[in-house]
């Protein structure tokens, strides 16, 4: 007889109780259905635009809060061809240093108060604050002043013309709501519960934010745009990437915005019911010279400083068997200090080929002949070294590295790689203190970031290498200020021959952004700038639809109780 | 004379957790970088504006000056404000941690269960095939990476058989329209695989201590007397051997609870496991200086106040360590 049959048939009983409610139908979501989970590696620091730092909050916050206008497909700069009304409904340039705006009148906070005019003047007046500390700050520093005409109409007033006027007023800053922000201090706006759960005009509503785990968001059925296609949007927090690449191909999750492993898009590719999508990638990898000797301003680098031999070590780089071996041809080699997302992207030949035999004959012109045991070249008991510092972070870069390692060595160069962890790379390549650096840049849709990168006004700031020509100087300052874009291109062009010419860098590659999506999604697609700003449009048609699209509407999240920080 | 024993340990608790939170300070603000030198790393950003931010939150100051404000801090229970999180220290940490419990709770379950059963096992079959098979795999799972360990699991019951969730303490996108059952075993499914992780790594070690246990409590000569009584096998082994050869295991149970708490740092960040692990590997990486600092303490004086227990009951349980009065 067995000696617990009373305890056993508890637990029989509480099992299936277990089960069956484990199998209970969830409530019905009734005509606005369609959930998509969005696997992030990082948690954001916060949704409040002008506040979030990280690459996912600010997407975030792109869908619960709206910009006067977005950028088209061609993400144009230049004027404003191709730009959409979105919180604008139309706008005219009422001279050439002032834009007219014309609000929806039917945009609506989440509370119901109406968006006015007062609150793109607001907005403006907070990003372009010192106290508030906005990252767009510097951006706007051309705007002499944003008014109201009438409670729907806004005006903005540039110091003097430039053709990026229309992107500056428009890309840069998010409409907030004056009522919810107006009373609270400048300086402590950063810290109030709502850069966290913030009121927002757009597509979709902060539902839920389980720290740690995840963001839900749910649709505003009355967006004055229309109803967004899916439900609920829910950002899974999710760091590792082989358990993320699991989960997309096991179906838990819908969507990764930028699978980075190549092998992964492969395993995409490969399995039933997901697609990779590639879209145009904001980032070029380079490897950067140090034309100045490491921990100086002054004093030119003894071995890079010279632009022969920079010249020879681009030429010694075969950068297209890079990205077939480093990333499975799901790249592109970048034409100069350009990512494929700028207008100015070409895909002309720009000395991408290797041309080993043309470097070595270089490197014996300038005295490089005698080699060691090693096989590397030395002159005068010198050894043709330098030192590459490489994130630890980047298992990429780490890749490429050594890959480019090799490459150098076949023509007598020794090339140390030394990973760096992230803060002491960010540290040492701010004190200039190396020879050379594995960067990348993710830049802005204007091609102007040149300007804070490779032009001599960078020097000291974010050109790390010291490269200065005034010829490249000239040309960029002229592309950025004419407003023709075929004159613009053709200046854009000259000026990376230039820089070219002179070698600072090497432009290794550019990886495809490719995303991983479930193929039950309709309508789908990706903008390079602001990836998640596309997704409110995104829809389930319902013979596709699975458990967790029919799932009811999440609760809204309270309202930020008012308290000092 | 235990008051006075009490007071005493008291004081070096709040010893400790100072020192803790001192030494964590120092060790994460002497490291390269700062919360806000990623935004010096962006283009986007100007450079006198990161400078004004730097002065905003004193991290122009030394390192003296901004430890003197942190302690004055501290004397007001304040923890201070996330970098990162863009919120007071004290609610991230107050979230996280039950996550964090949950978590350590389901691999004590499995390092004891596991590592006590089948060291009890080996021991009493000492040089028996499945003996031997035991001892090798626990050798494997002792010297596992737990981050090997957990993408391994991950691999094996997510991507291959679809039988359990990889990520995330419930399944985000059902919850919350589930009954309190599928609730409940919603979060045991996600609990299995970072439970099993962080515990079968502890159990891999824990069996060898409890195998050798074992075989010492069944050479002792109760064990033959109880034999000699007529008594079953099985009550022999279960009565008598096991209960004797547990001492060491309760002594290993006080010694791992600050590994746990190390391994959740790596595990919960593979798993995204929501709890202070994940939390404070995150705050390492971006400087987040007060939610590290504030992780440290926190964690300190969960081992600190463990470990006061543990010592306290001992003191009451066992006469030895009493001093006369």
């Amino acid at each position: 007889m067995p000696r617990y049959p009373t305890a056993r048939r508890h637990v029989v009983a509480l099992l299936s109780l277990a089960l069956a409610a484990c199998g209970s139908p969830a409530r019905p979501c009734g005509t606005a259905c369609g959930t998509a989970i969005i696997l992030i590696r990082g948690e954001p620091d916060a949704l409040m635009p002008g506040v979030t730092q990280t690459t996912d909050g600010i997407a975030i916050g792109d869908l619960l809060f709206v910009k006067l206008a977005d950028m088209g497909k061609d993400l144009n700069t230049v004027g404003d061809s191709g730009f959409e009304p979105r919180l604008a409904t139309r706008w005219h340039f009422e001279d050439s240093v002032t834009i007219v705006f014309d609000l929806d009148a039917r945009a609506r906070w989440e509370d119901g108060r109406p968006v006015r005019a007062d609150d793109v003047v607001f907005s403006f007046d907070l990003f372009r604050d010192s106290l508030f500390g906005a990252p767009q700050r510097s951006s706007l520093a051309q705007i002499a002043s944003v008014t109201a005409r009438d409670s729907l109409t806004a005006v903005i007033r540039f110091r003097a013309a430039y053709p990026e006027e229309f992107y500056d007023a428009t890309y840069q800053v998010r409409i907030l709501p004056k009522h919810a922000l107006d009373s609270i201090p400048r300086g402590r706006l950063a810290q109030h519960p709502f850069v966290r759960h913030p009121m927002g005009n757009g597509p979709y509503r902060l539902a839920r934010w389980r720290a740690g785990e995840a963001i839900e968001l749910a649709a505003d059925t009355g967006f004055f745009l229309g109803r967004p296609g899916l439900s609920h949007l829910i950002w899974r927090i999710s760091p590792d990437p082989t358990a993320n690449a699991a989960q997309l191909v096991a179906g838990e999750a819908d969507v990764i915005e930028s699978l980075v492993d190549p092998t992964v898009v492969q395993r995409v590719r490969q399995t039933p019911g997901l697609a990779a999508i590639e879209y145009r990638s904001p980032v070029y990898f380079y490897v950067g010279f140090n034309l100045r000797s490491p921990g100086t301003s002054s004093v030119s680098h003894p071995l890079l400083g010279n632009r022969d031999l920079r010249r020879a070590l681009v030429q010694a780089v075969d950068r297209e068997s890079i990205v077939r071996s480093a990333l499975l041809g799901l790249g592109s080699i970048p034409p100069g200090p350009i990512s494929p997302m700028e207008w100015i992207w070409s895909d002309r030949d720009t000395r991408s080929r290797a041309d080993t035999a043309a470097a070595s004959a270089a490197l014996d012109r300038l005295g490089w002949r005698e080699r060691g045991p090693d096989g590397i070249r030395r002159q005068h008991g010198r050894r043709l070294a330098f030192t590459l510092l490489v994130p630890a972070f980047s298992r990429l870069r780490i890749q490429v590295a050594d890959l480019i390692q090799d490459q150098l060595k076949r023509v007598g160069v020794a090339m140390d790689v030394q990973p760096l962890e992230a803060n002491v790379w960010i540290d040492r390549i701010q004190k200039g203190r190396f020879d050379a650096i594995f960067g990348s840049w993710s830049t802005d849709p204007t091609p102007a970031s040149v300007l804070q990168t490779w032009t001599s006004s960078g020097i000291g700031g974010y050109n790390y290498q010291h490269y200065s020509n005034p010829v490249y100087d000239r040309l960029v300052n002229q592309a950025v200020k004419t407003h023709d874009r075929a004159t613009a291109v053709a200046l854009w062009h000259e000026a990376t021959d230039t820089i070219n010419a002179d070698a600072p860098a090497i432009w290794v590659l550019s990886p495809a952004t490719v995303a991983g999506v479930s193929a039950r999604f309709t309508n789908v697609s990706f903008q390079s700038d602001q990836w998640g700003m596309t997704l409110w449009r995104w829809h389930v048609p319902r013979d596709k639809m699975i458990g967790r699209d029919s799932v009811g509407a999440l609760p809204a999240a309270a309202p930020p109780a008012p308290r000092q920080p | 004379m235990t008051g006075r024993y009490v007071a005493m340990r008291l004081i070096q608790a709040a010893v400790t957790v100072f020192l803790v939170a001192t030494l964590t300070f120092l060790a994460v603000h002497l490291a390269p970088g700062d919360p806000l030198q990623v935004l010096q790393d962006s283009p986007r950003v100007a450079a006198n504006d990161v400078a004004q931010l730097r002065r905003l939150y004193h991290l122009d100051q030394p390192v003296w000056t901004q430890y003197a404000y942190y302690v004055v801090q501290l004397a007001h229970l304040d923890l201070g404000y996330s970098f990162g999180q863009h919120r007071p220290v004290l609610d991230a940490l107050v979230e996280a941690l039950p996550a964090t419990v949950e978590l350590a709770l389901a691999a004590i379950c499995v390092m004891f269960g596991l590592g006590v059963g089948i060291g009890a096992y080996q021991g009493a079959h000492a040089n028996s095939p499945l003996d031997r098979m035991f001892s090798a795999g626990a050798l494997v799972l002792w010297a596992a990476p737990s981050f090997w360990l957990a993408l391994l699991l991950i691999v094996v019951f997510v991507e291959r058989l679809h039988l359990l969730p990889a990520v995330g303490a419930v399944d985000v996108g059902v919850y919350d329209s589930l009954g309190l059952f599928a609730q409940v075993l919603d979060r045991l499914r996600h609990l299995v695989l970072p439970g099993l992780t962080l515990g079968l790594i502890g159990a891999g070690y824990l069996s060898r201590y409890q195998r050798t246990a074992m075989r010492a409590a069944l050479s002792q000569p109760f064990v033959r007397a109880a034999r000699a009584r007529g008594l079953t096998n099985a009550t022999v082994l279960l009565r008598h051997a096991l209960r004797n050869a547990l001492l060491p295991a309760v002594a290993i149970f006080g010694v791992e609870l600050p590994s746990l708490l190390s391994g959740a740092v790596i595990v919960e960040p593979v798993f995204g496991w929501p709890g202070m692990g994940r939390l404070a590997a995150g705050a390492i990486f971006q400087r987040d200086y007060p939610l590290v600092t504030g992780a440290a303490i926190l964690a300190a004086t969960v081992v600190v106040a463990g470990t006061l227990v543990a010592d306290l009951l001992a003191h009451l349980v066992d006469p030895r360590l009493r001093t006369p009065a």
